[in-house]
């Protein structure tokens, strides 16, 4: 843990701008939550003992007041976090149909995607992309369509690697060459579908 | 929307008239815990039968998936009409005559109240999050809803494909070693919406925690109060992993549902209700099909069990009223493991390597994480606190946390002992998600501690045992 001192009255918002960000609870808070355990633990463990209980009852019935105190002003600062999140996916998402809200998580790339259905029909493909995470992603949403190594569909999706010939129709990858690459459909200079003739 | 209400309700349908068979005799439990135990139960069969389907190449269509169940369900039906079983019992609403009854304090009342409102809050929250957003995180694309869709697309589980396709095998990043509960619950959904929905398909996900969370509170609030099982259960559902988890298919929730409610059908069954072991197999079976971590859990709790019968040999426990429907019952993850070894698949990721290391400073790493409160409240901080001042543990704890305790103790054995979780992986959302997993366990023996803790304020320990 890496503890900040420095900030410890001044609690930040959980991490994770979203319920897409990874959760992250600031230090200062942890430091805050031990710092109210510990102190309802020896006040009320004091009260107990002053009330004629054994040190050990007294110790019980502390730690279970402690266990719901710490309890409780952890959830007051999770769901705020959570409501929070609640709120802001309302203003995103309410009131469109599931293809816009895909359309809405997933950006321009889903566009790309819509026509790619449209234009490969239910023909298999290969697909090269230089970022793993949008390859994966544009494969899912083509489903059932997979990618083939030896499929005639090419989709790039901004390949470093790759290079199309519009006018000799060549498209080239490493040590791969293909003739007769018909343009299907351009999205912008880095993204489109070839058909292999 | 109906058609998805309609896919969530049959195996609710299906679980409840299993369960009212099988607890016919049992005249404690009522109406709630039944319907709480229904859905999850009845879902992990259906997945089982589909599964089943699918290997004798029946395809998974709607009208081959639903009419098996329909046929179960009015024949099921018609048996419990015919035993003239007692299927809807009179719900006794406890709670409401608590806080509208005559006696009890007002600020007992005022906090019932706000308690069960923040419940309800907390979990229509996660239904409204859950309609908002489609399937958003990576790993349950990869893992789960790829197959899922390739399943519902090809009407079955890509058996009689090239050995690269087999059984999903190659898509995104899936995994093929691990148990289809997950993904044939999304073909189901699919097959009554007739097309495969990024929102609708995931609604499965919240209905596990409604049927857990009614569970946890009806189980504690018989074990201690419903003041403080609703005070737990406000605090339980604060977790910010379980909710992302709740509204994503992920299959860590559903498995957290089914070691716990074992673990609950297990407290029962020692406490000489036989109908439980029964449940107890079936949902361990269920666990068995949802995650490959389950063994990890049910091989610990078949121990204690063993332990429990071995222990009470004297007083003449019925072993075929116990042991055998126990083991009769977990025989429904038997296809799954003939299955998965015959095509020598095996556990975990395929891109897990087993290479052995040491590294014991792996175990403060957990612990450090674990204290950092990140994801679980402070019931994580809390249980060995507890646990030490509660003095003697009862028998009964004892025999309900030690399986809860290996199978914690296997995932610190796995980050010590091999150079994949102890290095490669990402360490921390790897340790979350694993204590996801016996988050409602810790939760529940939370529970059952305060209990005794409580009953020994003003008791001596000794007249407990």
């Amino acid at each position: 843990m890496d503890f900040n001192l420095t900030d410890l009255f001044m609690i930040e918002r959980m991490h994770g701008g979203s319920v897409n960000g990874w959760i992250q609870i600031p230090s200062s808070f942890i430091v805050m939550i031990y710092c109210v355990i510990i102190s309802i633990t020896l006040v009320t463990a004091l009260f107990f003992v002053m009330k004629k209980n054994s040190l050990l009852q007294a110790i019980r019935k502390s730690m279970v007041i402690a266990f719901f105190c710490s309890g409780f002003l952890y959830l007051i600062y999770s769901e705020g976090t959570w409501y929070t999140w609640l709120r802001g996916d309302i203003n995103t998402y309410s009131g469109y149909s599931t293809e816009a809200k895909t359309g809405i998580f997933l950006g321009p790339l889903y566009d790309f995607i819509k026509v790619s259905r449209e234009v490969l029909k239910y023909d298999d493909y290969v697909i090269y992309s230089s970022d793993v995470a949008t390859r994966l992603m544009a494969q899912y949403y083509l489903l059932p369509r997979r990618n083939r190594a030896y499929a005639k569909n090419i989709i790039v999706l901004y390949d470093n690697d790759t290079a199309y010939d519009d006018r000799t129709k060549t498209f080239v990858r490493g040590d791969v060459h293909k003739e007769n690459a018909e343009l299907l459909f351009r999205y912008d200079f880095g993204a489109y579908i070839l058909r292999i003739k | 929307m109906i058609l998805t209400l309609v896919a969530l309700i049959i195996p609710a349908i299906l679980g409840f008239l299993i369960v009212s068979i099988l607890l016919r005799d049992e005249a404690t439990s009522g109406l709630s815990e039944r319907l709480s135990m229904a859905y999850p139960l009845g879902m992990g069969l259906l997945t089982v039968q589909m599964f089943l389907l699918a290997l004798v190449r029946v395809p998974l269509t709607l009208w081959d998936v639903a009419m098996p169940i329909m046929i179960e369900i009015v024949g099921l039906y018609l048996w419990i009409r015919k035993s003239k079983i007692v299927l809807i019992k009179m719900p006794s609403f406890g709670l409401f005559s608590e806080i509208f009854g005559a006696d009890g304090h007002w600020l007992k009342k005022i906090s019932l109240i706000a308690l069960t409102a923040l419940v309800i809050i907390k979990i229509g929250s996660i239904f409204v999050e859950t309609y908002l957003r489609p399937i958003f995180a990576w790993d349950s694309f990869a893992n789960w809803s790829a197959s899922a869709k390739a399943f519902y697309y090809s009407h079955g589980l890509l058996l009689d494909t090239l050995q690269e396709d087999f059984f999903g095998k190659g898509l995104l990043n899936r995994n093929a070693n691990y148990p289809p509960h997950n993904p044939l619950m999304q073909v189901w959904m699919s097959l009554w919406i007739g097309d495969f929905d990024e929102v609708l398909v995931k609604f499965w996900s919240p209905i596990y925690l409604l049927a857990m969370s009614a569970y946890l509170y009806v189980v504690m609030a018989r074990e201690t109060s419903r003041l403080i099982a609703l005070s737990m259960l406000v605090l339980f559902l604060s977790s910010p992993l379980l909710s992302i988890h709740s509204i994503e298919v992920y299959s860590d929730v559903p498995l957290s549902v089914y070691i716990l409610f074992s673990l609950i059908m297990f407290l029962f069954a020692m406490r000489g209700k036989y109908e439980y072991w029964t449940l107890m197999g079936l949902f361990s079976a269920e666990a068995l099909f949802t995650k490959d971590e389950a063994p990890f859990f049910v091989l610990p709790l078949l121990l204690a069990a063993a332990a429990f019968f071995w222990q009470k040999r004297r007083q003449g426990i019925v072993l075929r009223k116990s042991a055998v429907p126990l083991l009769a019952s977990l025989l429904l993850a038997v296809p799954w493991f003939v299955f998965k070894f015959s095509h020598k698949l095996g556990f975990g990721a395929d891109y897990v390597t087993v290479e052995y290391t040491f590294r014991p400073e792996m175990v403060w790493k957990v612990i450090l994480l674990l204290a950092s409160l990140m994801n679980f409240n402070v019931f994580i901080l809390f249980i060995p606190i507890l646990t030490i001042i509660a003095g003697r543990p009862t028998k009964e704890f004892i025999y309900l946390a030690t399986p809860v305790l290996c199978y914690a103790m296997f995932f610190i054995l796995i980050y010590t002992l091999t150079v994949f979780f102890s290095g490669s992986l990402m360490f921390n959302t790897a340790i979350f998600r694993n204590v996801l997993t016996y988050y409602p366990s810790i939760c529940f023996l939370t529970a059952l501690l305060i209990k005794t803790i409580m009953l020994r304020w003003d008791t001596p320990a000794a007249s407990l045992e």
